[in-house]
């Protein structure tokens, strides 16, 4: 140490502050100006910091920790890595199948909805986006450096990725955008978008890299199109990057969560939801009868459903059926039921020979129980709310996505044996909270009678399922729409009836007469905690997260004399707790309907609470219900944007 | 030279800097968001932020008032509708603020009240509500060497987050984005939280933070570690058992690098707040 060096700093130090102090102190006030740091702070606090990141989810608090949340895996091609998306914690987990750890962790600057790896294994894309920052995009990983080295912008609520065979190209759904996004990996920019249905949910590709298959949630139909009403598939031409054919389903099937192809590229295989019996009482749900848990077999050669297979038994339903995935081999076709945690492993050539045969008998499978009994097992896994699975090596890998302790758990690939899973850790515990309890019991189907449906089956992610119900309350019931539940809790009463003075009633009704079991309180108050939660999602309509011109302009519009709509429609709830008789051409209820809030109308089509409205803009036009003042054309479409920018 | 530093800027120095913009990345420098900040066009007093996603993509504004003696009080968060979004309050005990922040229906956002101290220094520990456990730590690096910053650190004093500051009036430096892109040792006066070692490091080091008399002389080694290449913030003399035992008053203090001298810095030790009653 040389003190030379601070015995000259004191001289300048002391011999400065002398010379300063006699030039200027005379002629000053005595003032103390605060530092740069202190200014910053006072500006930008220990407050303003940690309020950004806690809003934004970035930082774990008691109320909103940091869970896991796994939704996707995929595998090295390789086979000696498992990279697995943690959605809510932002990152993806690199798995070492060798030793069983995890070797790296990955940070997402959003949440990560889906994962596809570059064919040579160098690259990883994940899409991000969350209901808070719904603009999506596609992150690029070089997976050797371990590190996002590129982002490419896409649509709202980018999930799904697929890339194809010879790695160039990657097409990504953009479900809140009704389209696919076609990357060109090379350029690393977006070539074109293509319509893909109402909420694309999930795709896969061929073999052959040719086609792209796309599943999507919700139909486009009106609720009252009751001979039509189902989810569509979509084909994509990947070379000329073009839609090619889409594939109506069965009336009453919808809410497509997985899709895969098998290796033959002969088959594609979907997991839904079908419902029914939309326009009949919801008595019970035994027997599948409010809905059942089906796997559908597509020709892709025919590009048509040669028949959908009910997974369920006839005295338990095999509640959300989720990821699907056929073995390399082709051997096995592997289900992963979110609802209730159980996989359904089937033999597939022996699967594809009974739908065949049964389909040319006449046999409709969509609601014939025992159909593939001799040909399926069941295995019950340890994991909360499987979302996704992957086949290696005669292995099955999954992991749930409500797990306190993330883990991936392994089990073997058979029909025959009863296997014992292993679980490895993929991150350390985070106890639930009552709200995420309560989101758990939302999508689960065990809190249902012999398991056949959750929540979630009607209440898509908890918006619609567009398809009406018949309630089973105990009184006179016709067919009402599905409503979100974005608000619900705070904007009593509930039902179109306002038959339920408030949302813990509706909770408690919900359980009796829909999931058919008595309620339990605990699961109750976590339910009404869950949705006292929900926030709505921002509108695709929204520019950049503000009004458009037009949408600027209906919202002047909308609060003044000329159309009346902030009369009912009240913010910031935009609804006002009262009924009010609107003709929309029921023949069958004409009672006054609860005022539904506008709050991301544009995600819950069809309106009116017969779900027979198919537009804003023809609800505005409706007789009684109409702006006071005849808008002109312009107008209405100004405040149709307004409103759709809820 | 930094006394002499401090009190020729102290004299001569314009009004303090005031903040336009914040950008905040994760530890991967992953852009999360940035903010931007709003003053009275006539007091010059901040008034509010706005806050948007990295890619502009608006999220609310924030109105910020605050009471008679100039502390933040309250901020309302307003969304694109201008309604209301967030309420966050602060209310000040004995140099501790508490701040809550709750949605529109009143529900409670963060389990608070998130406690921290309210000194005049760089470094704050957070705290959340029932716990004296540090949660995390919220450091600013004002250094006007470069673009200054703020990090954010779990309660192990690993990076999580960071942000970029930019001024109103400055000329926008070069930023500096990237948590470790140089060799880069510093250490800075902590006070109530002890010293903060901040380290960018290319490749293994040995790193020793020693105090010093004014006059030169050695008094105490506060540290020696050995690092990995990468990020690094350590807090030294923030707990019980890591008290610097020397008295009260005025030192300097010395970084050394694989026994290079590499950083220097005065080192303002007062013993009532330092290392003990936490």
């Amino acid at each position: 140490m040389n003190g030379n060096i601070f015995d000259r700093y004191r001289v300048v130090a002391v011999g400065s502050i002398g010379i300063i102090a006699m030039i200027v102190v005379p002629f000053l006030p005595f003032q103390v100006f605060p530092s740069d740091a202190e200014s910053v702070k006072d500006i930008a606090g220990p407050g303003v910091i940690f309020e950004l990141l806690a809003l934004n989810r970035d930082l774990a608090t008691p109320t909103k920790p940091k869970w896991f949340s796994a939704t996707d895996i995929v595998s090295s091609p390789d086979g000696k890595y498992l990279y697995i998306a943690g959605q809510t914690a932002k990152v993806v987990k690199i798995f070492d199948l060798r030793d069983k750890t995890v070797c790296a962790t990955i940070s997402l600057p959003d949440e990560v909805t889906g994962l596809s790896v570059a064919p040579d294994g160098t690259m990883l894309y994940a899409t991000c986006s969350s209901d808070r920052w719904p603009s999506g995009k596609v992150c690029a990983i070089n997976l050797p450096a371990r590190k996002v080295t590129a982002t490419i912008a896409v649509g709202n609520g980018a999930r799904a990725p697929v890339i194809t065979p010879d790695g160039e190209k990657l097409f990504v759904c953009n479900r809140y955008d009704n389209d696919v996004s076609v990357i060109n990996l090379m350029m690393q920019s977006v070539s074109t978008r293509i319509p893909a249905g109402r909420e694309p949910y999930c795709a896969a590709i061929t073999p052959d890299g040719k086609t792209v298959i796309v599943g999507n949630l919700l139909s486009s139909d009106l609720a009252t199109d009751t001979n039509s009403i189902a989810s569509v598939i979509s084909f994509i031409d990947v070379d000329r990057e073009q839609a090619d054919g889409t594939l109506r389903l069965t009336r009453g099937e919808y809410s497509i969560h997985g899709l895969t192809v098998s290796p033959d590229g002969k088959y594609a295989f979907a997991t839904h939801f079908y419902s029914s019996g939309f326009n009949i009482l919801g008595s019970t749900v035994t027997g599948g009868w409010g809905g059942k848990n089906n796997l559908m077999v597509i020709d892709l050669a025919l590009k048509t459903v040669i028949n959908s297979v009910s997974l369920d038994w006839a005295n338990k339903g095999m509640g959300s059926p989720w990821d699907v995935e056929c073995s390399d081999d082709g051997a096995f076709l592997v289900v992963a039921h979110a609802g209730i945690d159980e996989l359904t492993i089937i033999d597939l050539p022996e699967f594809i020979n009974v739908v065949i045969a049964q389909t040319n008998d006449g046999i409709n499978l969509r609601s014939k129980f025992n159909v593939i009994n001799e040909i399926r097992v069941n295995r019950t896994v340890s994991s909360v709310g499987i979302r996704a699975l992957k086949l290696i090596d005669g292995m099955i890998y999954t992991t749930g996505y409500f797990n306190e302790t993330p883990y991936i758990e392994q089990l073997p690939l058979s029909l025959k044996t009863t296997p014992v899973a292993t679980t490895y850790p993929l991150d350390e515990r985070v106890p639930l909270t009552t709200e995420r309890k309560g989101e758990t019991f939302f999508y689960t189907s065990k809190i249902c009678f012999q398991y056949w449906r959750s929540c979630h089956t009607c209440h898509s992610f908890t918006g619609t399922s567009v398809l009406n119900q018949m309630l089973n309350s105990g009184v006179t019931s016709f067919p009402k729409n599905t409503k979100s539940l974005v608000y619900s809790w705070w904007t009593p009463p509930l039902e179109w009836g306002s038959r339920r003075d408030d949302g813990h009633a509706k909770v408690i009704a919900s359980i009796m007469l829909q999931l058919f079991v008595t309620p339990v309180d605990s699961v109750a108050y976590a339910l009404d905690t869950f949705l006292m939660s929900i926030q709505p999602v921002p509108s695709p309509f929204l520019e950049k997260g503000q009004l458009s011109l037009s949408a600027q302009r209906g919202k002047g519009l909308f609060y003044s004399d000329k159309t009346g709509c902030s009369t009912c429609h009240i913010p910031p709830l935009f609804c006002d707790g009262k009924s009010y008789q609107v003709p929309i051409g029921d023949p069958h209820w004409t009672d006054p309907a609860n005022t539904p809030s506008l709050v991301n109308c544009w995600k819950s089509a069809p309106y009116s609470h017969l779900g027979n409205i198919g537009s804003i803009r023809e609800m505005i036009t409706l007789p009684d219900h109409q702006p006071k003042t005849a808008l002109t054309p312009q107008e209405l479409i100004d405040l149709e944007q307004y409103i759709l920018s809820l | 030279m930094f006394v002499w530093c401090s009190t020729a800027w102290c004299i001569t120095a314009s009004l303090p800097l005031k903040p336009a913009r914040l950008d905040l990345f994760d530890r991967a420098d992953n852009p999360l968001m940035f903010v931007t900040f709003t003053y009275d066009p006539v007091t010059g007093e901040n008034t509010g932020r706005t806050v948007y996603m990295a890619d502009s993509t608006f999220v609310r504004n924030t109105v910020t008032s605050r009471g008679g003696d100039g502390k933040r009080e309250s901020d309302v968060s307003y969304n694109f509708n201008g309604d209301t979004s967030f309420v966050t309050r602060y209310t000040a005990d004995d140099n501790v603020t508490a701040m809550t922040i709750h949605d529109y229906f009143g529900m409670d956002q963060i389990g608070g009240p998130v406690r921290y101290s309210d000194d005049n220094l760089q470094n704050v520990d957070m705290r959340f509500q029932g716990s004296d456990e540090r949660a995390m730590s919220i450091v600013y690096d004002m250094d006007s060497s470069g673009a200054d910053r703020v990090y954010v650190l779990d309660r192990d004093g690993a990076i999580e987050y960071y942000g970029v500051f930019t001024y109103l009036n400055v000329p926008v430096r070069r930023q500096m984005t990237g948590v470790g892109k140089a060799v880069q040792v510093r250490i800075g006066n902590s006070g109530a939280s002890g010293i903060g070692l901040f380290l960018n490091l290319h490749g293994p080091a040995e790193i020793k933070v020693e105090i010093l008399s004014l006059s030169g002389r050695k008094l105490f080694t506060a540290f020696y570690g050995k690092f990995n290449a990468g990020s690094y913030v350590k807090k030294i003399g923030a707990g019980r058992n890591d008290r610097i035992p020397v008295a009260d008053g005025l030192y300097v203090l010395t970084a050394s690098l694989n026994g290079s001298i590499v950083a220097t810095s005065r080192y303002l030790h007062q013993s009532t707040l330092t290392g003990g009653g936490r």
